[in-house]
């Protein structure tokens, strides 16, 4: 096939391009809330909840996943175009991730060594780590299925941030159910939760992504 | 000085024919497409020195395709070239990738584009049958019939018993299988 024989069949193709951004919020949104739904019913919502979301300390529940989920997701956003080369967003959610990580290493010395341990496994690791991957399973695999449309320059970060995105928003999720409001609890599972959906987007992205 | 005044020509008409061509002109989108194939013949040769012109000419056509896929991630309130130099860099780098080659390209070149030398298009090198032979019999009979046998639409779609939507999505499809194809040709 010469060049001058391609030309005209892609011009034939008028298919118009479809949007990515809001599809991603659509459809990735629905299986989220869908996901959402299912965890709580099974689940419940802690009884507690307005009390606890008005408690500064346990607020940062929401606060630290949403903050990190946010910006990650304007970075895949951006992260579409091929000519993006920089996303100073990211820099927000590595803060919000740096800042965690500096309260769980407060949190960490200022815990006797005898209760640290305790104080770390809690009493519903597995539950948590369960629910946060298995919520963001069906969203993380939609958004980057339409993310296939986009022409990242970098498909492994790209998919990294739609995992960090959506693992935020599973770990707030599932805070709505979770009582365990100890920092030194919630600081190291959550983290892990977001980080290993993260990691699978990652991974999942640098095979789906290329273009 | 010359050559700046047509670089800069071009400019403004490439981001307004793709404008237009996303507002459905397909005159205007072919006519898009043909003043590009050139351009990004110039670029990809100037930059795979030690390559045949078979081997860049592939390379121009899977950059052709990543445009025509691609578009909707073109921002129209930007000029077009600066991310049609984009895609073209990824599509250069991959295809030394593919080579087990690495190569470096300054992501910010756009500005001076080679010209490329008016001459007639070289054949690729990966045998187009063999690739469109691999893809589903449908979409393969289409992709022949439009471009290897050069029927409109309209032809294609009596040959092949195609509806004019039904030929639409099929072509589509096909594109997009073909894309995926080329992509991992070789690797």
């Amino acid at each position: 096939m010469r060049t001058d024989q391609l030309i005209p069949v892609l011009a034939f193709d008028d298919t118009p391009p479809r949007p990515i951004a809001p599809r991603i919020l659509g459809m990735a949104g629905l299986w989220l809330m869908a996901a959402a739904a299912i965890a709580l019913l099974i689940l419940g919502i802690r009884e507690d909840l307005l009390q606890a979301m008005s408690t500064p300390v346990t607020a940062m529940k929401w606060v630290l996943p949403l903050g990190s989920a946010i910006p990650a997701l304007l970075a895949a956003m951006a992260l579409t175009r091929p000519v993006t080369l920089r996303v100073p967003i990211l820099w927000t959610a590595a803060a919000v991730g740096a800042a965690a990580a500096l309260w769980l290493l407060l949190s960490i010395m200022g815990t006797p060594a005898d209760q640290l341990m305790p104080g770390i496994r809690g009493n519903s690791r597995v539950v948590c780590l369960t629910s946060i991957i298995g919520i963001s399973i069906l969203p993380l695999g939609t958004a980057l299925w339409v993310l296939r449309d986009g022409a990242s320059p970098a498909p492994g970060l790209s998919g990294a941030c739609t995992g960090l995105a959506v693992g935020g928003f599973a770990a707030a999720i599932y805070a709505l159910h979770c009582n365990e409001d100890a920092p030194l609890f919630f600081l190291v599972w959550y983290s892990l939760g977001i980080l290993i959906v993260g990691a699978i987007g990652a991974i999942a992205g640098r095979r789906l992504l290329r273009w | 000085m010359q050559d700046e005044k047509t670089v800069s020509a071009h400019k403004s008409d490439w981001s307004e024919l793709m404008r237009a061509a996303l507002h459905g002109d397909a005159a205007a989108y072919r006519r898009l497409l043909a003043e590009m194939a050139p351009v990004l013949r110039g670029i990809v040769r100037s930059r795979a020195s030690g390559m045949g012109s078979d081997w860049c000419e592939d390379v121009v056509q899977d950059t052709l395709m990543a445009i025509h896929l691609k578009r909707g991630t073109w921002n129209p309130e930007l000029p077009l070239r600066p991310w049609v130099y984009a895609i073209t860099r990824h599509k250069v780098i991959d295809a030394f990738r593919r080579n087990g080659r690495e190569i470096s390209m300054p992501v910010d070149a756009f500005a001076d584009l080679p010209q490329a030398e008016p001459e007639t298009d070289p054949m690729e090198s990966r045998d187009a049958e063999t690739l469109i032979d691999r893809l589903p019999e449908r979409d393969a009979a289409l992709l022949r019939c439009l471009a290897l046998d050069g029927h409109g639409n309209d032809e294609c779609g009596r040959r092949l018993g195609l509806a004019p939507g039904a030929l639409r999505v099929a072509l589509h499809r096909a594109l997009k299988r073909l894309a995926a194809i080329r992509r991992e040709e070789g690797l």
